[in-house]
């Protein structure tokens, strides 16, 4: 594995993957608190239980019940890189408006199995630009905005269940730690880019 | 500064038949027997003025590209669907409405990675149209405004520049933001489409005379262009059928080369009788002046025509304002691996009733215009330019 040297970037990631690691346990609502980290850096994850919503939250514990709500959280110019399978991001920017912060817990779309992940840009030991697990979630500060870009932080969707393809719209739910769901489209873009290494914490037994 | 006026190119897409008593030939005939009134337009800018920050509004009821002041530099690029159905269409058209939305609008595309070129619009306009064969492979109805075009028996038809599914239009003052659009939007439908072919095409940004609006094209004749006045786009231009097709208009497209060894070989006043109009001045041979409306009836001490009966601008007139349609000719010139020079025009024709207008008049040329020895067409197709959209609509729409 290698060695995260230097944190040069806040940038959070929201990192979508798929699996049915989650999913085996639908039925049964969570404790609060209880470990949701599966033994992989496959963490995260979404179960919905009489109406109200857990998510696997990046420090890999199950969140409380979360009552689903309407995010007061904007979102403009949002894309996603066109992909045939395997991994992808969407970019674009979020703001927030509101005098809190308001922190992002997980990612929902139909296109992925959900899972998510925040990362951080990092250089590992050769320079090279990798990104690790952030634990917190992705924060949007109160009264700004943050910039997902190729390159800084963006949303990442692992193991695509069907391709994204140029000119799609892909509905994607961010939910946050309030259970504050928000709703957008993203739409799919030729990007040749946005390739960045991928380096999970904890991946070094895989 | 959009505020204030009228590119010199205003005058001459807008408002042409006025100013342009000038010939400019098979592109541009009829000129002199319109009656038009002096043109008060949107874009007032001057030749000499830098247009690099005028945004052409991308958003309405009809694409801009059409009644857009014609920019100095235009590219078509015809395009195949590589899957031609609805999604298809829809993807397509969701993309290109951002891209132009944005571009048009000196902002970069979602995931532009050159966005500091779109900075400089300078009057950038992205326009769509969808060819005849696609419409009805789609399974929807053909709009009455749309027939197929013919071909017509003087043409020498090369497929290099024929129908496709559909054009992709740009026009900018600025070659850099042009290429850009250009790069950016083929990108972006990399994996929806095919390119057929790219027609590239310019103007002289110089008006032929001091206070003029027509330039010059290849030939040196005045190009002026006779153009309906803006009062009349609704009855020459914009289709108004109830049908999805309202608010868009037939382009037709015509590669036309200049055969210039041929035309060097005549001189000065065989030039001006085959077309009809003064080199010089760009009048009619019935007159002196440029604006000067030509008299079709005047004849010389032989009883003989003064404009001939066979010159370019009394065969292409349109009588009727049915018969009046849109010119947008750009030039093109392309070098040859061998060293010479293909030449001639990009003849950008608008109407919305080809059956009325462009398809009878083309006919006469073919029949009977004089200019035929010295130009041929080598390239044909016609696309229905959508309507326009509003924000939160995407071109082509109307077709799902």
């Amino acid at each position: 594995m290698k060695k995260v040297v230097s944190v040069i970037s806040i940038s959070a990631i929201l990192f979508v993957g798929t699996s049915g690691l989650v999913a085996a346990n639908a039925e049964t609502a969570p404790e609060p608190g209880a470990t949701c980290a599966m033994g992989t850096a496959m963490t995260g994850g979404i179960k919905v239980v009489k109406k109200k919503t857990y998510v696997c939250m990046p420090d890999g514990e199950w969140s409380k019940a979360l009552r689903k709500s309407k995010s007061p959280l904007d979102t403009e110019d949002m894309w996603v890189k066109s992909a045939d399978k395997g991994m992808t991001a969407a970019f674009g920017t979020i703001s927030n408006p509101t005098t809190k912060d308001i922190r992002i817990i997980g990612v929902r779309s139909n296109l992925f199995t959900p899972i998510a992940q925040f990362h951080e840009m990092a250089k590992d030991a050769g320079g090279q630009m990798i990104m690790t697990e952030k634990k917190k979630g992705l924060v949007i500060p109160a009264g700004e905005s943050i910039e997902l870009k190729p390159g800084g932080n963006h949303i990442m969707f692992m193991s695509l269940k069907k391709p994204v393809t140029a000119g799609t719209l892909v509905p994607i739910v961010l939910i946050g730690s309030n259970g504050e769901q928000l709703k957008f489209k993203a739409l799919g873009k030729v990007y040749a880019g946005a390739n960045e290494t991928y380096e999970p914490s904890g991946m070094s037994g895989m | 500064m959009t505020d204030k006026g009228l590119t010199r190119r205003g005058l001459f897409a807008i408002g042409g038949a006025a100013i342009v008593g000038g010939a400019g030939g098979y592109a541009l005939a009829g000129a002199h027997a319109q009656e038009s009134s002096p043109v008060v337009s949107q874009v007032l800018v001057k030749a000499s003025d830098n247009t690099a920050k005028v945004k052409t509004p991308f958003y309405g009821a009809l694409q801009a590209g059409v009644n857009t002041p014609a920019q100095v530099y235009t590219k078509f690029i015809g395009i195949n669907v590589n899957d031609p159905s609805k999604d298809s269409i829809e993807a397509i058209g969701r993309i290109m409405t951002d891209d132009a939305a944005r571009l048009t609008q000196g902002e970069g595309a979602l995931g532009d990675t050159e966005p500091e070129i779109a900075a400089n619009p300078a009057r950038l306009s992205i326009t769509l149209g969808v060819g005849r064969e696609f419409i009805k492979n789609l399974g929807i109805s053909v709009p009455a405004a749309f027939p197929a075009i013919p071909a017509f028996k003087t043409d020498a038809l090369d497929e290099q520049w024929g129908q496709s599914d559909l054009v992709v239009q740009i026009g900018s003052d600025d070659p850099l933001t042009l290429s850009h659009a250009q790069r950016m939007v083929t990108k972006d439908l990399s994996t929806l489409t095919t390119t057929a072919w790219v027609q590239s095409g310019f103007l002289s940004p110089t008006p032929a005379f001091d206070g003029g609006e027509a330039s010059r094209n290849q030939m040196g004749q005045v190009d002026g262009t006779v153009n309906p006045n803006l009062d009349q786009y609704s009855e020459v231009v914009w289709i108004e059928e109830g049908s999805w097709a309202d608010g868009g208009t037939v382009l037709i497209l015509r590669r036309i080369r200049m055969l210039m060894d041929d035309w060097d070989i005549l001189d000065r006043s065989a030039k001006e009788i085959v077309v009809g109009t003064s080199l010089e001045t760009g009048a009619p041979l019935t007159g002196t002046k440029e604006s000067d409306v030509a008299d079709f009836t005047e004849l010389d001490n032989q009883g003989l025509p003064v404009i001939p009966m066979n010159a370019h601008i009394r065969v292409a007139h349109a009588e009727t304002t049915e018969e009046m349609i849109l010119r947008r000719p750009y030039n093109y010139n392309v070098e040859l691996t061998d060293g010479t020079n293909d030449m001639g025009l990009l003849f950008a024709a608008y109407t919305k009733d080809p059956a009325q207008s462009f398809i009878p008049m083309q006919e006469r040329i073919a029949q009977s215009d004089a200019m035929n020895k010295w130009v041929t067409t080598i390239g044909s197709a016609a696309y229905l330019i959508l309507p326009g959209v509003s924000d939160g609509e995407f071109l082509g729409e109307v077709l799902l």
